[in-house]
């Protein structure tokens, strides 16, 4: 197991750098310690300014989506939960569609600033919903339907809309790691990382909450206590991600499900690294892959993550591989 | 005093069940019986305060389980459900040692004396084979046992169990009860399940109590039960409940054309063969108090009888010997013969037809003249 968690360290750093070196500009890692002695050439810009924190964001990004859609497939006993199945992602989305489609604006911070409050706007919505629901079962169709109203609302503002905007707002709901600066790399960093040590605690009774809500109570979880934390911890750190790169599809769906079948575990105390580290591999290796697959056209990353996490997806389900 | 319902009213938005004073000591295993959706289950989320009582109280240990903390809780009373889902890669160990949950620290790391009692929790359900299998890739019967494992790695005092023997193969529907009753023998746990199996309960629980209608119509010792309040339990009328012998027996109808001679517990495998197959028979003379007795007075159409340990009178072999002569033949089941059912051979002289389970040895030497047969091949002869 500890060679294991060697192995996916050394890829992930390994990773990191194809991140930095990847792309459409000649630019290695000479330029970087060139830039960094303050000698500020092209691609020396390229490479501080553009390249390493959008790697750094898919790491992060990548990340905090596995872990979101570890946590919930656990709470809800579901192997196909993610991160989105609360109404989140259809919630930031409406959110931007309000803004970029009924003409607030275009400006960056003004999308990140609408994705996350329409985030957290759902998760106070399935919040309440979660204090009154008696089980998870409940809980989890209340959030897919919550994401259908969100996504019907949407849809009326795209209908209205100009043509020029609904393409703007589709690229959006795409997903991309392109536009992370450094100063959002900070934003994601500071909150991303202490909700992720914060998932770890929760370990012990999410082992407890596989056994399902009625036994872990009569373990002595505190089975409502768990679920907000559960659901707080995960839509926030799905609302992150969303505010800054859009909807990233299928990271945290698929992720949960490989750490599983790497470590043969179902223990969070190692699955919660693992799944960690995974998902910010894969979501990095995709993003290079957004930008090489059909080179110099940059693909949205969504793409990727999908026709790589869509087949797994499928092959889980016919395999029904355990939770 | 372990566990103690008190005037206990429960239900999701109506009350299922009302007015439930039940008491159950350390030791002592209660049987809560009734048909579907009669509130067992409801009852037993109850007790292990998952859902809120709609009135009343339960206390478990003096206290009130409503009011406990779920980690205090966990440490006086265990449960176990019907659920029996998917856990993933864990493995007999894993899952019994969850049940360490209120014990262990933040992280749920096992102590040495952590993973001794998960061990001796495996030991005492005969499981310790199965820590390192997969639990997923467990029988039915395999998974309750971890279960139940699980639920005594809790250390509770009082366990709960929900249908411990539903759906389980024969092995286990034997097995799982013997182990319960340990639990309560050794452990000296208080143990309250649920089943609709009235047989199983009889033979394990020390008490039953039957759920009808909302309330509970009868409460008392295993040994003691009505056997009219239980066929009105189950509304049934093509059975007959036996509280001697703690099992049902289908009842025998119609007109008799064949007898049947037994005793000794020789003639059970016969009637219930007869019975099932809804060939009306007729049985004697039996003494009232042999095992036969208990079966033929439900199965059989008509029963000659005798007062026991006592030699058949004449009065009631001419009565025995009144059918025999109305009926097609007479089976004899090869019961042992003494001094107080000798007549008996004498009856089965007198029959025309005999057919008989003994073999030509034996029929030479008590010298009686019938043929033999086996009792796979008495249907072919009934149905003729």
């Amino acid at each position: 197991m500890k060679l294991k968690f060697a192995i996916l360290l050394f890829i992930s750093v390994v990773s990191i750098f194809a991140g930095i070196l990847a792309g459409s500009v000649h630019a290695g890692i000479q330029d970087l310690c060139n830039y960094l002695r303050g000698k500020h050439d092209v691609r020396g810009y390229i490479i501080w300014k553009v390249r390493i924190p959008r790697t750094l964001g898919a790491f992060l990004g990548g990340a905090c989506l596995a872990v979101s859609g570890l946590l919930l497939q656990t709470y809800f006993r579901n192997p196909l939960a993610g991160p989105y199945v609360l109404g989140i992602s259809s919630a930031a989305s409406l959110a931007v569609a309000l803004y970029i489609l009924a003409g607030v604006g275009i400006h960056d911070a003004g999308i990140v600033g609408s994705a996350f409050l329409g985030s957290i706007v759902a998760t106070l919505f399935i919040l309440c919903l979660a204090t009154k629901v008696r089980n998870a079962a409940t809980l989890l169709i209340a959030g897919l339907m919550l994401g259908y109203i969100f996504s019907a609302f949407e849809k009326i503002l795209i209908t209205l809309a100009e043509s020029q905007k609904v393409h703007e707002f589709v690229l959006w709901t795409f997903g991309s790691f392109s536009g992370v600066t450094w100063d959002n790399l900070k934003v994601i960093g500071i909150l991303g990382i202490p909700a992720m040590m914060a998932v770890f605690t929760l370990s012990k009774p999410l082992n407890a909450l596989l056994l399902g809500e009625d036994y872990a109570r009569s373990m002595g979880v505190n089975v409502k206590a768990v679920r907000m934390v559960v659901v707080i911890l995960s839509s926030f750190l799905a609302s992150l991600v969303t505010a800054f790169a859009g909807i990233v599809a299928f990271v945290g769906l698929a992720t949960p499900h490989m750490a599983r079948l790497i470590f043969r575990t179902s223990d969070h105390r190692i699955l919660i690294p693992a799944t960690i580290l995974l998902g910010a591999i894969i979501t990095v290796l995709c993003d290079i892959a957004s930008r090489i697959l059909l080179y110099p056209v940059e693909l949205p990353v969504s793409v990727v993550t999908s026709m790589f996490g869509a087949p797994i997806v499928i092959y889980l389900v016919i395999k029904r591989r355990r939770i | 005093m372990m566990l103690k319902m008190s005037k206990l009213s429960v239900g999701y938005s109506n009350a299922i069940l009302t007015g439930i004073d039940l008491t159950v000591e350390g030791g002592e295993i209660l049987g809560i019986i009734g048909p579907n959706g009669s509130g067992k289950s409801t009852l037993l989320k109850t007790i292990s305060a998952i859902l809120k009582p709609m009135d009343g109280v339960v206390y478990v240990d003096g206290r009130n389980v409503h009011k406990l903390k779920p980690l205090e809780l966990a440490k006086k009373l265990a449960v176990t459900t019907t659920d029996r889902s998917d856990v993933g890669f864990l493995k007999g160990f894993d899952v019994v040692s969850l049940g360490r949950y209120p014990y262990t620290d933040a992280f749920g790391r096992l102590s040495e004396r952590d993973a001794e009692i998960v061990m001796e929790a495996l030991r005492l359900v005969n499981a310790e084979h199965l820590a390192d299998k997969p639990f997923s890739e467990m029988s039915d019967g395999e998974k309750q046992k971890i279960m139940i494992a699980r639920a005594l790695a809790q250390q509770p005092k009082v366990l709960l169990l929900d249908e411990p023997t539903s759906f389980l193969d024969a092995k286990h529907r034997v097995e799982i009860p013997l182990i319960l009753r340990r639990i309560a023998n050794e452990k000296r746990i208080a143990i309250v399940l649920t089943t609709h199996d009235i047989e199983l309960a009889v033979r394990v629980c020390d008490r039953i109590a039957m759920v009808k209608n909302g309330r509970i119509i009868a409460e008392g010792w295993a040994e003691d039960l009505d056997s009219k309040i239980v066929e009105e339990l189950y509304d049934i009328s093509v059975a007959k409940f036996d509280p001697f012998l703690g099992t049902f027996e289908l009842k025998g109808e119609g007109r008799a054309r064949i007898h049947i001679v037994c005793g000794g517990g020789s003639g059970a495998r016969v009637m219930r063969l007869l019975t099932k197959n809804r060939i009306p028979f007729s049985v004697g003379v039996i003494h009232e108090d042999d095992i036969d007795f208990y079966v033929a007075k439900h199965c059989a159409v008509e029963v000659v009888k005798e007062r026991p340990y006592e030699d058949i009178r004449d009065k009631t072999l001419e009565d025995a010997l009144r059918i025999v002569e109305n009926c097609d033949f007479v089976i004899d089941t090869g019961f042992p013969i003494g001094k107080i059912n000798a007549k008996n051979l004498e009856l089965l002289r007198t029959a025309k037809r005999v057919y008989s389970l003994r073999n030509k040895e034996e029929l030479e030497e008590i010298g009686l003249d019938a043929e033999t047969i086996k009792i796979t091949d008495l249907l072919k002869i009934c149905e003729y």
